[in-house]
């Protein structure tokens, strides 16, 4: 069940009626119910996996609680292995499995070990950091175990971020689940126009550019240079509005029932360094790998060699987590050398500054500053949407060697245009909140016309442009 | 208390108020620019949308070609005519295959039934995927006006008719594609006749060599195209099915095209196949891209096509005296 569907609008206008028409006591029981029916509407027996995990963490959670020294450890130990354990099978075991067999065939042996005929759950990576987060605060001492099985259970299973996150802290989310939640008119009208926001974001630009960018990237032996820079640059916005529109919508579903869910984006594409759009991009995710595995090895608090490593190692795990293909790792591990390149040549950077006297226009200083950071972001988003790591170096050499015209569907335009109408919308009220101090806002103003005029104007243009369902292509002749 | 203050007292009816209110403006603007779409949408004088409208409601041909992107640039509607002494229209769509055929024949034997009809058939037209069933969304405009398209479109997804209590709904991504349709300007720049579109590129890249393999196959989809043919056949109307030229050099027969020519040798239906046929394949100056046939190619495709069908026709009639 897709939030960008009508199956979802009607689950959701269903559970969050009874949620508020039940009483507070027998709430929880129904978003867990709700949250399973919402996992299960993808493939139902994958639920067993995500039950196995959600047993094994709240048993270690308790015995982690109630033990000290080695056995804590050894129970902490446990609970990872199962969960990564989970997470290596049916994300990882045929990639490595794919690599192994390489390595034998170049020393001439065959790979005697089967592949696996398995679909990878839905959101197993993020039900899996949620839940591994579970564990490590209770080892650490900064959540008390979860005594109650069910508030566990929907802790990893909340339908809003079950699948795409946020990925959640124990010790923001098991204490709301126990609050009383009332109706407020204020909140779940914020809530809905965030979710609209979401919605907008996600299926009238991610989904009009996937159109695109998808038609270039299958093929890019056959494009030009500039269409594949522009298919680049799409997609760029493509998997921003994807991933934060679906985060809206979460962030949103939630809000309507009075759940706090934390920032995912925070318009990462206004970022000046990449340092700072790490810090703007997929938060949740970024500061989880920050709190349980960069701090865990040391941090900055090192050698500066071992601070390299520390960062290196981070951003390629953080690649691997993305998706189990050589392209995340190259781009994980081009993000850790975009920030390591960045520490090491700031005394280079700041002489420069010096000399052109940039500094003293702060605005073109600025400018040039989130342009130089969006196109490193772009550069490495060619190996992240690439489909293997050939193609990769293929769509490199072509964007700076071939000179051949654009790409578009010149009997219908009509999916061209529309992405830049989308882009152009996106950077209008992104910039507007980036930069725009003052209290003027269509979707919060004081005047109910203009108020209601401009959520009525987002929905018609979701219903006019937004795209509703594989049915939209371009007519693609090589 | 008022009524007013009881509301604004009152979280639960505050919202549904509200809610309400933007209700209405939402249903006052999608009623106003849907209406306003679908009147120019059925205004169209040229392009996709307007031979989609003539093909289901206008065209009164004695002879119509079906079928994909490969129908409409590879079958030149004034040398069937020439050549088959009838009139002649080309409905095939880009992007769309065996279900908006069978809308478009469903459609047109609702007004007429056409003496004769070449049915275009592709690799992979029977292959599993969402993607032809997304496509449908295209025949949406005509959803409302024309009950013998329902079911096909309903295969979409039972949700649909609820989705098009929206008036805009049916014409979404469309817009620009309709004020395009209804400006002289790009009238003047249209380049299809009766349907059908020359592609004026040279192809001169090596043949591309195809070993498909077996793949999944959709029921519906063969039970679509045996309705096809069902229903010609209950039309008293010729049917052959064709599998155009492709600058593809096959190894093993595409896994559709053969099912397609099992079953329409089960049915008695003539069916033509150019995959791998030398005239075309020796000659990469014929295409305008692997898949298809460019304005020279397209010309002397219909040639052949069209006297094997007068050949087969003269046999036909021959054998019925």
């Amino acid at each position: 069940m897709l939030f960008n569907s009508l199956d979802f609008a009607i689950f959701f206008v269903i559970v969050t009626f009874l949620y508020f028409a039940l009483k507070h006591k027998y709430r929880w029981f129904l978003l867990l119910a709700s949250s399973c029916y919402f996992y299960m509407a993808f493939v139902p027996v994958y639920i067993l996996i995500l039950g196995f995990t959600i047993v094994i963490d709240y048993f270690a959670g308790i015995f982690l609680e109630t033990s000290k020294g080695k056995t804590k450890k050894l129970f902490l130990l446990a609970s990872l292995i199962a969960n990564i354990g989970v997470l290596s099978v049916f994300k990882y075991y045929n990639f490595l499995n794919t690599n192994l067999s390489i390595l034998l065939h170049g020393a001439g042996y065959q790979n005697p070990i089967p592949y696996l005929s398995i679909l990878l759950p839905i959101g197993l990576s993020f039900h899996t950091f949620q839940a591994m987060s579970y564990t490590i605060e209770v080892y650490r001492g900064n959540q008390k175990a979860e005594r109650n099985f069910g508030i566990y259970a929907l802790y990893v299973m909340f339908y809003p971020q079950l699948v795409a996150g946020p990925i959640e802290r124990p010790q923001n989310l098991i204490h709301q689940f126990y609050e009383k939640h009332d109706f407020d008119y204020n909140r779940v009208a914020d809530g809905l126009k965030l979710m609209l926001w979401g919605l907008f974001k996600k299926i009238v630009i991610a989904d009009r550019l996937a159109i695109y960018v998808n038609a270039v990237y299958n093929h890019p032996t056959q494009h030009s240079g500039i269409t594949l820079i522009l298919a680049t640059i799409f997609f760029a916005f493509q998997i921003y509005c994807d991933f934060s529109g679906y985060s809206d919508i979460a962030i949103g579903a939630a809000k309507i029932m009075g759940f706090k869910l934390m920032t995912n984006f925070n318009r990462p594409y206004f970022s000046r360094n990449i340092s700072e759009f790490w810090k703007r991009w997929h938060i949740s995710l970024s500061t989880w790998f920050k709190d349980y595995l960069y701090i865990s090895l040391g941090g900055s608090r090192v050698s500066i060699p071992r601070w390299y490593f520390n960062l290196a190692f981070v951003f390629i795990v953080s690649g691997l987590w993305h998706g189990a293909n050589w392209t995340f790792i190259i781009w994980g591990a081009l993000n850790g050398f975009y920030l390591i390149f960045a520490i090491i040549s700031r005394p280079v950077t700041d002489k420069v500054n010096q000399l052109t006297g940039i500094k003293k226009l702060p605005w073109l200083n600025r400018f040039l500053q989130i342009i130089v950071t969006f196109i490193l972001c772009c550069f490495a988003w060619i190996f992240f949407r690439a489909n293997n790591v050939s193609d990769s170096f293929v769509i490199i050499k072509r964007i700076f060697t071939n000179k051949d015209p654009l790409f578009f569907d010149k009997d219908d335009p009509s999916s061209f245009l529309f992405s830049f109408l989308g882009i152009f919308i996106l950077l209008l009220i992104e910039a507007k909140r980036e930069y725009y101090k003052g209290d003027f806002s269509f979707f919060n103003n004081k005047h109910w016309l203009i108020r209601y005029l401009s959520y009525t104007v987002l929905i018609i243009i979701i219903l006019l442009i937004g795209v509703f369902d594989g049915g939209q292509f371009i007519y693609f002749q090589f | 208390m008022t009524l007013g203050t009881r509301i604004k007292n009152n979280a639960y009816l505050y919202f549904t108020a509200k809610l309400l209110l933007l209700l209405l403006f939402i249903f006052l603007f999608d009623f106003t620019i849907g209406k306003t779409l679908r009147y120019f949408y059925f205004k169209e004088e040229f392009g996709r949308q307007y031979r989609a409208t003539y093909s289901i409601e206008k065209t009164t041909a004695d002879v119509l070609v079906f079928g994909s992107s490969r129908a409409y640039h590879h079958y030149v509607p004034d040398i069937i005519e020439t050549g088959l002494k009838q009139s002649c229209y080309n409905t095939g769509s880009p992007g769309q295959f065996i279900f908006y055929n069978y809308a478009v024949l469903k459609a047109v034997l609702k007004r007429y039934s056409p003496k004769l009809i070449i049915l275009d058939v592709s690799d992979d037209e029977l292959r599993v995927g969402a993607e032809s069933y997304d496509r449908l969304s295209f025949l949406l405009p005509y959803y409302k006006d024309h009950e013998e398209i329902r079911p096909i479109v309903d295969l979409k997804s039972p949700l649909e008719k609820f989705k098009l209590l929206s008036s805009i709904y049916a014409f979404n991504s469309s817009f620009l594609m309709i004020a395009g349709g209804n400006s002289e300007y790009f009238k003047k720049k249209a380049s299809d006749t009766k349907g059908y579109k020359p592609l004026n590129r040279t192809w001169n890249n090596p043949i591309e060599v195809r070993s498909p393999t077996q793949y999944e196959v959709d029921s519906i989809k063969i039970n679509i195209f045996k309705s096809f043919i069902e229903d010609c056949r209950h039309a008293g109307i010729k049917l052959f099915v064709v599998s155009s030229p492709s600058y593809i050099k096959y190894n093993q027969k595409d896994y559709s095209i053969s099912i397609i020519e099992k079953i329409a040798k089960k049915e008695n239906v003539c069916f033509i196949d150019f995959a791998n046929d030398t005239s075309f394949t020796n000659h990469s100056y014929l295409f305008d891209d692997p898949d298809h046939l460019n304005a020279k190619g397209s010309e002397l495709f219909t040639t052949i096509v069209t006297g094997k069908i007068a050949d087969s026709l003269q046999l036909l009639n021959r054998t019925s005296k």
